[in-house]
């Protein structure tokens, strides 16, 4: 959802960025010093249209979000050691987002940053170089990959020659000597095909710097397509093992995300990473008693309305031996 | 205007213009003339022919019998360098020998004759002009043990020592080689294996 965050009770500290939305009698925190994860928001655009997006696109004209970010950067204190970008797709935005990227790098010199990005319009050569000729290496570009072949990734994203393009779009980060981190949301489609995707992105894609493999957030388009979004991970724990264990063969560091430790063997255990942002991250009343909670994700926010990754369950001392 | 999710990949792909219809709009352009002059022919040959390795170890002959022969097909066939056998003195035979069928069944560890179909055997204990007259063919054995064990080595999926010697680990590769490559997992090293793992046979 919208990084911004409507203010009512919460008290400001010092280094937030705010602005007023007097139309709206709001207040919004763009940038909240005190959280751990900072993501500005570019476009509510996207050119693609996944069956699971957490943030369904639009159409509207929201380039004023490209000014706000700029504002952004320039209002920045103390900046967060890792910076993220998402949308929507942020490279519709063209060439403004090097200026944004160049913008914050050179405010923020110690600052990684990550771009939420399909990686589709990379296959433009000419927008490629404009993006990516002499940016600094701190900048992170995270592209889903959700197939083998392309009618597997295309039916994912709802979009005929996505696969082509973002392909071309991996080896052109590539040629520019960018690191990329491969994001696979883990919904029934991707899950069937998990150990062959990995396998492929073993022998093809050796160069990503990470792959992510993710649950699913239980919101946006992921309620609308529930049939296909809803898993129970502990029914796929031989898909994700193996998917795992190829990466691991292939030398591609790997982590395990918005995955709670009970939905996996305790063998993935050692992949799984804390990555729901503190501010979507609640625990159910089942996690109460749990021994492995300061080091388990949790649960996103919004999995009241939608659905749990797997029956959660405590782990305690006897339930692992 | 909304659009509608298509949530199933066979809802998905029947809405995909397959073939046809691109192919339609997109004018083809004349393929130019072909270019002048003779084109070499490709060359389709095996890495080893049956007959080029010493020590294929087949488990079954007849089955293969025909491979040497079935080089007239489709291609242009390329001189086999595998010269045919030493001529016997005196003798006239148009046909390479077979070898003897007492060795068809012969372990990796076994007798150094070779096993290959269509492979002409060494008929007489001197052959006229052996060709590598430095190496034994116990050496040539361990050359040839050796150059799979450098290649599964290369591939990740052997660690023990290159000492030409097939014992159990190197099998062992063999077999999980010959898995990967749906070739049969006897752990030998066969010709159709060692062409799989781009071993020139030792001749």
């Amino acid at each position: 959802m919208l990084p911004a965050i409507v203010a009512e009770a919460q008290a400001l500290e010092s280094g937030d960025v705010v602005v007023l939305a007097p139309h709206l009698a709001q207040l919004q925190v763009l940038y909240r010093e005190s959280d751990q994860h900072h993501t500005v928001f570019l476009t509510n655009r996207c050119n693609s249209y996944c069956l699971m997006c957490s943030q369904p696109p639009t159409r509207h004209d929201d380039s004023w979000l490209i000014d706000e970010a700029l504002a952004i950067a320039a209002h920045i204190d103390r900046p967060p050691a890792v910076l993220g970008f998402t949308g929507g797709e942020p490279l519709l935005l063209g060439p403004r987002l090097r200026q944004v990227l160049t913008t914050f790098a050179d405010l923020h010199p110690t600052t990684r940053f990550e771009v939420l990005t399909n990686g589709r319009l990379f296959h433009d050569r000419d927008l490629a170089t404009a993006l990516l000729t002499g940016l600094p290496p701190r900048v992170w570009w995270m592209i889903p990959l959700y197939g083998h072949a392309d009618f597997l990734h295309d039916y994912v994203v709802q979009t005929e020659g996505a696969f082509d393009q973002t392909i071309d779009g991996l080896l052109t980060l590539h040629e520019h000597g960018q690191s990329v981190q491969l994001r696979i949301v883990l919904i029934e489609p991707t899950l069937r095909i998990l150990p062959e995707l990995c396998t492929f992105i073993g022998k093809n894609l050796p160069f990503v710097r990470q792959v992510a493999l993710m649950g699913c957030e239980p919101t946006g388009f992921a309620l609308a397509n529930r049939s296909v979004c809803e898993v129970n991970v502990l029914d796929w724990q031989e898909s994700l093992t193996q998917a795992v264990q190829r990466l691991v063969r292939a030398g591609i560091p790997t982590a395990l995300m918005n995955l709670p430790l009970c939905a996996l063997p305790e063998s993935l255990h050692p992949f799984a990473h804390r990555s729901i942002s503190d501010w979507k991250r609640v625990y159910a009343t089942a996690c109460q008693g749990c021994r492995l909670q300061d080091d388990c994700c949790g649960l996103f926010a919004s999995h009241k309305r939608g659905w749990e990754p797997a029956p959660l369950r405590a782990i305690t001392e006897e339930a692992t031996l | 205007m909304k659009r509608k999710f298509k949530t199933t990949l066979t809802l998905f792909l029947s809405g995909l213009p397959f073939g046809g219809s691109d192919a339609k709009s997109v004018p083809h352009e004349k393929p130019s003339a072909a270019p002048a002059g003779p084109i070499d022919p490709v060359n389709l040959r095996p890495l080893n022919l049956p007959g080029d390795n010493l020590f294929a170890a087949h488990r079954s002959h007849s089955s293969h019998a025909s491979h040497r022969s079935g080089s007239g097909g489709g291609y242009s066939s390329p001189t086999p360098k595998q010269p045919a056998a030493p001529a016997e003195p005196g003798g006239s035979s148009p046909t390479p020998r077979r070898a003897p069928s007492s060795s068809s069944n012969l372990a990796p560890e076994g007798s150094a004759q070779p096993t290959d179909p269509g492979r002409a055997a060494p008929v007489s204990p001197k052959p006229a002009a052996p060709r590598t007259p430095t190496f034994s063919t116990e050496e040539k054995r361990k050359l040839q043990v050796m150059r799979v064990q450098i290649q599964l080595t290369s591939l990740g999926i052997y660690s023990g020592a290159v000492n030409g010697t097939l014992d159990d680990a190197t099998k062992e590769a063999i077999k999980r080689f010959q898995t990967v490559k749906g070739i049969e997992a006897n752990g030998l090293m066969t010709t159709q294996t060692l062409n799989a793992l781009g071993v020139p046979a030792v001749q």
